[in-house]
């Protein structure tokens, strides 16, 4: 912070020090076609702040300007303009800038003006995602394209994002969303954001089907920075972030814990698990154990708080970006390099994530006919991790007894071997730190070159390009055996990895691609018309290999080397061969009259390895059109500066489901039979299987107004999976597992809003974004999937995917009497363990049944769509409503941006076992169970305490538990300011702080996080908030 | 066109698949592996009035529904589609008839084997006889098969088996042991003629029932005669590792389990499911007979009240006592205490308990005895009765007294001895069924065939006889359940004394004859082969 005022101190002194000028100018700013005065332009001496702003008619005057300084004119929506000071003077003419209407996306095999796109395309530029202190690129992507979900897991460094949904479910089964990185196939999260120039997202049948059976889900285009014309440029950006833990449980004070337990153990029937007496040593800091001869096992009332014992309450992330580019204007390079850290809340032991990267690429016109272009890559990202797993360890810290030692009392047996004590549950501290290592590393490099034909022919342009993308991961699991024995030594409470085990895997793998593209492009007066043909074969292998040894020599070392071979069950090898290859042929047809009329058709003929020789091609076909009305000539709205219907259908393939070799029998192994392996074929192969077919028909609006200062448009679509893969339902006497086939029906539907303001008021700029989406679903046809349970069901036919389904509640019982007298009531009538129902339980509801009968035991009637029973409709888990809201506003040198994000409409059931206090005797309550049901206070929100011991009879799913995860989130707010510093070395500084996920709005239980998946359990990781203080700096 | 050179074609590599597998006898081996991995082992019936569980078997007790899935039904097809898939894939193997058929002939065997199990359950099913390779085949729904074709099928398949298999002395080595053999063959085989030859005549149906017996006593023969299987000399060691392998000629089809020790990848829990899960019924116990050879409600030397637990084995047919244990007998876990025990309150099981294997936690590998001489004696006892309506002494002298003898019970079983004491002789042998084979797995099936399940399922199901001196536990604990004087309880004569625990009252049993016959077919097989296969009557 004192860097920063002692910059802004520099800068006013420096301002006034130049400011010191001999003349005056004034003027009259005029549109350079209506000759309309304009208000609100900007007028500034250029490297000074000396500046002013046109009136109501566009007069301005400048005084203090220096002989022979250079004024610049700007206005959003115009071309600046810079004007020697003789000249800047009288009438000044700007002229409209269309650089709006010039904007270039990138899409399939090639770029297309945005005003004349007809398909469904989103962008955003790289420079928006480097200046999030996001965890990779995808993280980066949340909230800012309308219609792309990011799907975030948790906070631990190296896991945070699970991947992205585009428009929805396209299948039930899995997906994937095709990503590109400079046209090789790669894994986005995985870059640097700093290489990337921009990511088009292509949404719709028309914009993907030029990638046939692979862009179902999708495909992301991502195109890296190259270097321009100039003097070398040397570009630094990085940061130091904290992350601090969001949303998380609380331990209680361990005395109050033992009250609860106590009280628990008294409301499901039984004694208090301690007297007074020794529930009141529990916490006191001065009588933490004593020893009990009758078990062998110390008594314990220690004041544990795990979650403070085991966890940082910050941790670090580290960004370092740099970059050198440059070039004549025939040949430029880039090359960058990128570390990235980030380490997690664990404290002891490794739980972190490295990220390298390096890039380079050069582009060089050899000739007028000829360029050629090289572009190489490697990407390394490095996970460490307790091999227990961090969520399970977390799982542990939350849940362990709090009167439960850390350490074992100096007296006991075993002191010298293992200090740590594990009387009660596992010691998850203990296990942090000598439980093992698991390690991953994935290292990946990526070779392109390019070799482009032009001018043969005028307009016709052909490209041919080779690329590899090589693999190599290595995993490394070392599980170390702990044992926790009791007082005496000789009795063991716990043991954990029993035996040991070194697990190790290595594969290789790479994908080449070899691509030939021809395009051509001709005009016929007004028709402009555009071809590309083109072909590509793909080839994919990955030989993997991995084996675990069991027993090792010693639980400090391991290697392979040394472990007890002599048992043959402490072997176990297995290798793994995948190969895959593709072939592909493709068109495109672009037709566009006057701007006017745009016309757009796409095919592509795929071949896959995948599929039976006789059902291995299909093509994928999609035509799109496009009316630009604001170019007619009729159209005579000046305030409209773009008006575009558009409108698209085509057909995707979805292959992300098909195996290897899903049309040969294969031969399974079973259990060994006396030594002897046992074969047979467990699955029937299929011929007949092909790709999930899904066909996408899409309507759109753009709209500009105000000289494009507020831009919006519109999109619905409706998407069928006509041919979704489904599993069969037929007769057992087929005696062979059924294979998925072609035979399910999904529809999905939804639109997606953006609009965007940008404007000025004096030299105060501000931009203002807005996207909402939303995407429903019905699975029409699922050979089946008819069984309603209560949870969350993933298919049933006729509903969304992932409807929620529970009982109907009624707040609380206020005592067992009351129960028995419903009951007596209500002939029939029995709720879950009716036996232990009392007072402060949940009241579960019977509906009517087919004969209006109410008096019968809660539950699930058939499970079927006619008969459910006392299960109603809860909701839904998909997100609904997925919005973003960004302002920025850059004022002199500073830079001022907020991003909003979130969810409209979802509901989401929490574990059971989770939220339950006591749910298992190893599974210790909250703070937020503070509120609990007590003859006084029998409006609480949670039911009496109970020890349940896994029969969790007051958490049943049901509209008492079923949570809100709509949520509102501060996904990103920074604060930059750039340091006028203008000298030869340094051409720009700035520096800034950013946070991000800082701030949340929502309805959930606070120890879990909005964004958590379906059934999130106890072993949740929390989410960070992070704050970042970086600096960029180009010389 | 430019990549014309480029391939599209991948195979599996690291993936066994049909080109690659079915090339060898090994190969062929392998396969038939798998028949042996599903092959059913131990398994304590509690479908009968004999073995009992801690909680009411729907089967038994006629409180069973309509299931929408069953393994009674999906585990035998699975099993015969692997049987299917090695004959139509094995047999395509570059290999002679020879070397084929030994192995093939295993895949017959055991299709014959689910089949049998398949209509024991249900009666007619879809008699499916080829590997589907792909899903819109018509035949995946075939309506059910008459069981008369089934059963015919199977006759065929094991008479394939019968000459390609080995003898049994060809799979003696350690390496073969357990895989099937022609003795196996024809003991299947006579297992299903006398099941199908006493089912049609008792239950009326069209079929030729002496046709079927016919095959059972001609199967017998032919075992017999082989000359290759005795019984063995000690029924308690039988059951014990003592009794695996092919020294012991009682051996006709195990299913093997092991190898014993830690690596056992096929194992079984069957003493710990001894301690924990099933007992004896009273009326089980009641069956042995008494060293006179006459059965307890004619025989002098019953005692009747007993005073002691211990006094049930009083003169009686040793079986019993190495059926279940005696008081303070090392059972479990220390001594054996009636209506101290986890296991319910029927009689202990013994037979067949292993204290050792028992500590090894589910994972015992003592073989299990599938078919065993025992058997095939008295089957063909009761195959020629049932044909020829007599059975002459010398023939019993053969079967029955044989077995009895094993075990040294010496009261002899002759035509003369049955009519001095107002005997039935098909009841002596049924009788000599329930004790050989006591926890063996037969009873249901006997009494299904025999179509006496109306009689002796929907019953009072006893247990214990409570003696205050021999247990911990209280009268208060068990008031309500035992029978009071004159083995009445609740107004019904349920037994011949009082204090008999009462495990199940008659009132919550029922066998409906017109329905439970059979089992009833899942609703998920008919809604599939979309009523192709009919449900069963009742159901």
């Amino acid at each position: 912070m004192q860097l920063l005022l002692s910059c802004c101190m520099w800068l006013l002194m420096g301002v006034s020090a130049w400011a010191q000028g001999n003349q005056t100018i004034k003027g009259t700013v005029l549109d350079a076609s209506t000759r309309e005065p304009m208000i609100g332009v900007s007028v500034l001496e250029q490297g000074t702040s000396n500046g002013a702003i046109t009136d109501l008619d566009g007069h301005f005057t400048l005084s203090n300007v220096k002989t022979g300084a250079t004024i610049q004119f700007s206005f959003v929506g115009y071309k600046n303009l810079s004007l020697p000071v003789a000249k800047a003077q009288g009438q000044i003419l700007l002229t409209e800038d269309d650089k709006t209407l010039s904007e270039v996306v990138v899409v399939g095999y090639g770029t297309q003006r945005k005003v004349n796109l007809s398909g469904a395309v989103s962008a955003v530029d790289g420079e928006k995602l480097a200046a999030k202190p996001s965890s990779n690129v995808l993280d980066a992507m949340q909230g800012e394209l309308p219609g792309v979900a990011v799907l975030r897991s948790s906070g631990e460094p190296g896991s945070e994002t699970s991947g992205m949904r585009i428009r929805g479910f396209s299948s039930v089964n899995s997906t994937s969303t095709l990503v590109l990185i400079d046209g090789v196939e790669g894994d986005i999260s995985l870059l640097n954001a700093d290489d990337i120039e921009s990511v088009s997202v292509l949404k719709d049948a028309a914009a993907c089907a030029i990638y046939g059976a692979r862009a179902a889900a999708g495909v992301v285009l991502v195109t890296t920075k190259n270097g321009g014309e100039g003097k070398p440029r040397i570009n630094y950006s990085g940061y130091y972030a904290t992350n601090l833990p969001g949303n998380m449980p609380k331990r209680l004070p361990a005395w109050e814990e033992q009250e609860w337990i106590n009280i628990g153990r008294v409301n499901q029937g039984g004694k208090p698990e301690w007297n007074p007496e020794q529930s009141s040593w529990v916490g006191n800091r001065n009588f933490n154990y004593r020893p009990n001869n009758t078990n062998g096992r110390w008594d314990e009332f220690s004041a544990t708080n795990w979650v403070d014992e085991g966890t940082r309450d910050h941790s670090d992330q580290t960004n370092h970006s740099l970059s050198v580019s440059g070039g004549t204007k025939n040949i430029n390079y880039l090359i960058s390099g990128n570390y990235f850290y980030k380490n997690g809340m664990l404290k002891y032991g490794k739980n972190d994530n490295t990220r390298v990267n390096l890039h380079a690429k050069v582009n060089a016109e050899l000739n007028k006919y000829v360029a050629v272009g090289v572009n190489v890559q490697y990407q390394s990202k490095k996970n460490n991790a307790p091999s227990a797993g961090a969520g399970n360890i977390l799982n542990n810290l939350y849940g362990s007894r709090a009167r439960q030692l850390i350490y074992n009392p100096t007296e006991d047996v075993n002191y010298d071997v293992n200090p740590y004590n594990g009387d009660l549950q596992f010691n998850p501290i203990q296990v942090m730190k000598d439980g093992g290592l698991a390690e991953t590393l994935y290292e990946t490099f990526v070779g392109k070159g390019d070799l482009t034909i032009k001018n043969l022919l005028k307009g016709l342009r052909v490209n041919l390009s080779a690329s590899r993308r090589a693999g190599y991961y290595t995993g490394k699991t070392e599980r170390h055996y702990l044992v926790w024995y009791g007082m005496t030594g000789d009795n063991v409470r716990q043991s954990y990895n029993d035996p040991n085990s070194l697990y190790r895997i290595k594969n290789n793998d790479y994908h080449d691609l070899f691509e030939v593209t021809a395009n051509y492009e001709f005009d016929i007066k007004k028709h402009n018309i555009k071809l590309l043909a083109g072909t590509s074969y793909e080839n994919y292998r990955k030989d993997e290999f991995s084996a675990t040894a069991k027993n090792m020599n010693s639980n400090d070392f391991y290697s392979f080397n040394y472990y007890d071979a002599a048992e043959a069950t402490n072997t176990s090898l297995s290798d793994n061969i995948a190969p895959w290859s593709m072939m592909s042929y493709f068109g495109r047809l672009n037709y566009n009259y006057a701007d006017r009329y745009l016309l757009e058709a796409n095919i592509r003929y795929d071949g896959s390895s995948r599929l039976a020789p006789e059902k291995r091609w299909k093509a994928f076909p999609s035509v799109s059109a496009a009316w630009r009305i604001s170019q007619e000539n009729w159209f005579k709205f000046d305030w409209v500066s773009n008006l575009k219907l558009r409108a698209s259908w085509g057909q995707l393939g979805n292959g992300a489901i098909l195996g290897l070799y899903d049309y040969i029998p294969t031969i399974a192994q079973s259990t060994v039979y006396m030594g002897e392996k046992s074969y047979y074929q467990s699955q029937l192969a299929s011929k007949d299987k092909t790709w999930e077919t899904i066909e996408t028909t899409n309507i759109g609006i753009d709209l500009g107004f105000f000289n494009s200062r507020l831009n919006a448009s519109f999109d619905y679509y409706w998407k069928y999976n006509n041919d979704m893969l489904s599993n069969l339902q037929l007769p057992h006497t087929i005696g062979i597992g059924v294979p998925a086939v072609n035979v399910g029906k999904l529809k999905t539907w939804g639109w997606e809003f953006e609009v965007k303001w940008n404007d000025h008021i004096g030299d105060f700029s501000y931009q203002v974004a807005f996207n909402i989406s939303d995407s429903q679903n019905k699975l029409m046809e699922y050979d089946g999937a008819d069984v309603i349970s209560a949870g969350t069901v993933g298919l049933l036919e006729g509903y969304a995917m992932n409807t929620i389904w529970g009982y109907k509640t009624d707040g609380y019982w206020s005592s067992r009497e009351e129960y028995l007298a419903y009951k007596e009531a209500n002939p029939g009538y029995k709720s879950f363990s009716d036996g232990k129902v009392g007072g402060g339980d949940v009241r579960y509801l019977t509906l009517p049944d087919k004969d209006g009968n109410t008096g019968h035991q809660v539950g699930a009637g058939d499970g079927t769509k006619e008969n459910h029973g006392d299960l109603v409709y809860l909701g839904n888990a998909n997100a609904r409503y997925l919005y973003g809201m960004s302002l920025s506003a850059q004022w002199k040198g500073f830079d001022f941006s907020m991003m909003f994000q979130g969810v409209g409409k979802r509901k989401l059931l929490i574990n059971t076992e989770a939220i339950a206090p006591f749910g298992r005797t190893y599974q210790m309550p909250w703070t937020i169970h503070r509120d609990y049901w007590t003859e006084d206070n029998q409006d609480a929100y949670w039911p009496r305490l109970y020890n349940y011991n896994g029969d969790m009879f007051n958490f049943q799913p049901s509209d008492k538990w079923v949570q809100n995860a709509a949520y509102l989130r501060l996904k990103n707010i920074t604060l930059g300011y750039t340091v006028p510093v203008s000298n030869r070395i340094i051409q720009k500084l700035r520096v800034y702080v950013s946070g991000n996920d800082v701030w949340e709005h929502s309805d959930i239980l606070k120890v879990f996080d909005p964004e958590s998946g379906n059934n999130v359990g106890r072993n949740y990781y929390p989410f960070f908030r992070t704050w970042a203080f970086g600096v960029n700096v180009t010389l | 066109m430019l990549f014309t050179g480029c391939e599209l074609d991948r195979l599996p590599e690291t993936t066994l698949a049909d080109n690659t597998f079915w090339q060898s006898e090994t190969d062929l081996r392998g396969a038939c592996n798998k028949l042996y991995v599903d092959l059913p082992g131990f398994d304590h019936d509690r479908r009968a009035d004999d073995i009992i569980g801690t909680s009411a078997n729907g089967t038994s007790s006629g409180n069973w529904s309509l299931p929408s899935t069953s393994g009674d039904w999906s585990n035998p097809y699975n099993r015969i589609g692997v049987c299917n898939n090695i004959i139509a894939k094995g047999g395509n193997a570059p290999l002679t008839d020879a070397q084929k058929n030994r192995w093939l002939a295993e895949a017959y065997f055991f299709r014959a084997f689910h089949f049998f199990d398949l209509v024991k359950k249900y009666g007619d099913v879809p008699l499916i006889l080829k590997a589907f390779d792909s899903t819109s085949d018509p035949d995946i729904m075939m309506a059910r098969t008459p069981r008369e074709e089934v059963i015919q099928q199977c006759y065929s398949d094991l008479r394939f088996a019968e000459e390609w298999l080995p003898e049994i002395d060809g799979v003696s080595s350690d390496a073969d042991w357990g895989r099937v053999s022609k003795s196996a063959a024809r003991a299947l085989m006579m297992r299903i003629g006398l099941y199908e030859g006493t089912f049609s005549k008792y239950h009326g149906l069209s079929s030729d029932s002496k046709a079927h017996l016919k095959v059972a006593v001609d199967a017998a023969e032919r075992i017999i005669n082989s000359g290759k299987h005795a019984l063995y000399p000690d029924y308690q060691k039988l059951f014990y590792f003592d009794g695996e392998g092919r020294q012991n000629k009682e051996n006709v089809f195990v299913k093997v389990y092991g190898p014993n020790g830690a690596g056992a990848t096929i194992a079984h829990g069957n003493s710990r499911q001894m301690e924990n899960g099933v007992s004896i019924t009273r009326q089980a116990i009641d069956q042995y007979l008494y060293t006179d050879g006459l059965p307890r409600e004619k025989s002098s030397l019953a005692m009747i009240p007993e005073t002691h637990y211990d006094d049930v084995f009083e003169n009686r047919d040793p079986r019993l006592a190495m059926t279940i244990y005696h008081k303070d007998e090392e059972a479990y876990k220390g001594g054996y205490t009636p209506f101290n025990n986890q296991h319910g309150n029927g009689y202990g099981l013994k037979k067949g308990f292993m204290l050792d294997e028992w500590t090894t936690n589910s994972r015992e590998t003592v073989d299990k005895m599938v078919i065993r001489y025992a058997e095939v004696l008295l089957s063909y006892a009761e195959a020629l009765y049932e044909l020829n309506g007599s059975i002459t002494d010398e023939k019993l002298d053969l079967t029955v007294n044989t077995v009895r003898a094993r075990s040294g019970f010496t009261a002899r079983l002759t035509n003369s001895f049955v009519q001095q004491n107002g005997l039935n002789i098909l009841d002596e042998i049924r009788r000599e069924r329930l004790v050989e084979f006591m926890d063996e797995g037969l009873r249901y099936n006997d009494i299904i065939r025999w179509k006496i399940a109306e009689k002796v399922l929907p019953v009072t199901m006893l247990g214990l006889k409570y003696n205050e001196d021999d247990t911990s536990a209280q009268r208060e604990d068990l008031q309500g359940r035992l029978t009071t004087e004159g083995g009445m309880y609740k107004g019904k004569k349920v037994c011949d004394q009082a204090d008999i625990y009462v495990i199940e009252e008659a009132d919550t049993r029922s066998f409906n004859p017109a329905r439970d016959y059979y089992y009833p077919i899942p609703t998920y097989e008919i809604a599939t082969s979309e009523g192709h296969v009919t449900q069963n009557p009742g159901w």
